[in-house]
């Protein structure tokens, strides 16, 4: 399989095609990670896992169409510069899990510390607001499907009110996010 | 004076890349003196950069239970294979044994009915000091039987005199006591380091391969030994015809 027809499944498709590219690569990889860097089984599966959801979310986002190199090389590229960072970290006696690593693809690390109190409540105001809201929004935000998508799947009349949905959604998490934050600054004050 | 409602949705808009460019543009001037714009835009990105972290942990825990599997799933491949090749091996050894099985107890009969200790003919070569009290004692302990005795006390006496009788005697204990392998060494040693009793030798060697199944090396032996004229001569001419049957 050509390496557009993969990028064209994924964008497309949801984690059957994850799991298929995670197979692909998956032997290959191990097996180049532990020899260049002696990682130890778990933490090469740990790199390979991480590695592969960064690719798959640069395919999602669009950013892999025209590719200078094969997904191949750019998957190994990820996992590179994991596997490094990770032996810099570990000699700091900084033990890496796999969802900080995640967390740093998403948000830059060296960031207003203020903005980590707006992330975690995010979060919890995600896990309050509830269904359809909350597989709208990652299905948007995340996944990357457009509204027409969402619409079929999620079984709006059409793409504008899916989009009207999504516009709801997040006024709603917005309001979460506000109240969260006013009952940490409370509680601080206390 | 801008409304925050507009701000709100003019944000949501840049994340959802909906934006004109000239659009886009003059939000990004404005973030840089605009502190309440700027809030309400790093509020959004973090809100984002949350719910895409979910999603990731969503596929982050399809792909642990997929490596589950796939380890899972490898080590049944693993273990199959093992499986499959004790099965050969097994086969291997059931075909051997249904094969060689007449030879083997045919060969092991003929040692037992052939072997026989080598009588203590030597007691008088060894002289003086402590090797008399250790030779004594070796000897007497190979006459009583007590071939395990004899063999530590020959050890000793071979280590501070290379005798080929003691080299034969000693061969002999560790024969008697199951000790092929050693018996072996100690014959060869025997055979490769002096000029005498090499036919005895070739004889308990012999019997040796006879009894570890070596047909070939065995009839070699024996042929040796038949061909000279010495008091094994005629049992190896026995065990030979008897082998060839």
């Amino acid at each position: 399989m050509s390496d557009s027809h993969t990028i064209d499944l994924i964008r497309q498709g949801g984690q059957p095609e994850l799991g298929k590219i995670y197979e692909t690569y998956r032997k290959e990889f191990l097996h180049w990670i532990t020899r260049e860097y002696h990682c130890s089984e778990d933490d090469s599966k740990d790199i390979y896992q991480v590695s592969i959801l960064i690719l798959h979310d640069n395919i999602k986002a669009g950013k892999l169409t025209d590719m200078g190199s094969s997904l191949k090389t750019y998957l190994f590229a990820i996992g590179k510069n994991i596997a490094r960072e990770t032996i810099r970290k570990a000699q700091r006696n900084t033990p890496i899990a796999k969802e900080r690593w995640l967390r740093e693809y998403l948000i830059d690390e060296t960031e207003d510390p203020t903005y980590d109190t707006i992330f975690s409540a995010a979060t919890r105001a995600l896990n309050a607001l509830g269904e359809p809201c909350r597989r709208l929004i990652e299905m948007y935000y995340y996944e990357r499907k457009n509204m027409e998508d969402i619409s079929i799947q999620l079984h709006y009349k059409n793409a504008d009110t899916a989009k009207n949905q999504k516009c709801k959604c997040m006024a709603r998490l917005r309001k979460l996010v506000e109240r969260d934050l006013t009952e940490t600054r409370i509680s601080s004050t206390l | 004076m801008n409304n925050p409602q507009n701000d709100i949705t003019l944000v949501e808009r840049y994340f959802e890349q909906t934006l004109s460019t000239e659009q886009k543009e003059a939000l990004e001037t404005r973030l840089r003196d605009d502190a309440e714009l700027r809030k309400i835009f790093e509020q959004e990105r973090q809100i984002i950069a949350a719910i895409r972290l979910e999603g990731l942990r969503k596929d982050l825990a399809f792909l642990e239970e997929r490596e589950r599997e796939l380890t899972a799933r490898g080590r049944e491949v693993y273990i199959n294979t093992q499986w499959r090749y004790l099965a050969v091996a097994a086969s291997i050894a059931i075909i051997a044994l249904v094969l060689f099985k007449p030879w083997l107890s045919q060969s092991d009969r003929l040692f037992k009915q052939y072997f026989q200790a080598y009588p203590n003919v030597f007691e008088t070569t060894v002289r003086g000091g402590e090797q008399a009290g250790t030779g004594a004692a070796a000897y007497q302990a190979y006459e009583q039987g007590d071939f395990e005795t004899a063999a530590d006390l020959f050890t000793i006496l071979v280590r501070e005199n290379n005798d080929p009788g003691v080299l034969l005697l000693l061969g002999n204990a560790q024969l008697m006591n199951d000790d092929t392998d050693k018996a072996q060494a100690t014959l060869l040693k025997l055979l490769d380091e002096h000029n005498s009793l090499d036919d005895e030798a070739k004889w308990y060697l012999g019997l040796i391969a006879l009894k570890e199944g070596r047909a070939e090396e065995a009839e070699r032996y024996f042929a040796e030994v038949a061909s000279a004229d010495n008091v094994f001569s005629p049992n190896a001419t026995d065990v030979l015809s008897r082998l060839r049957d």
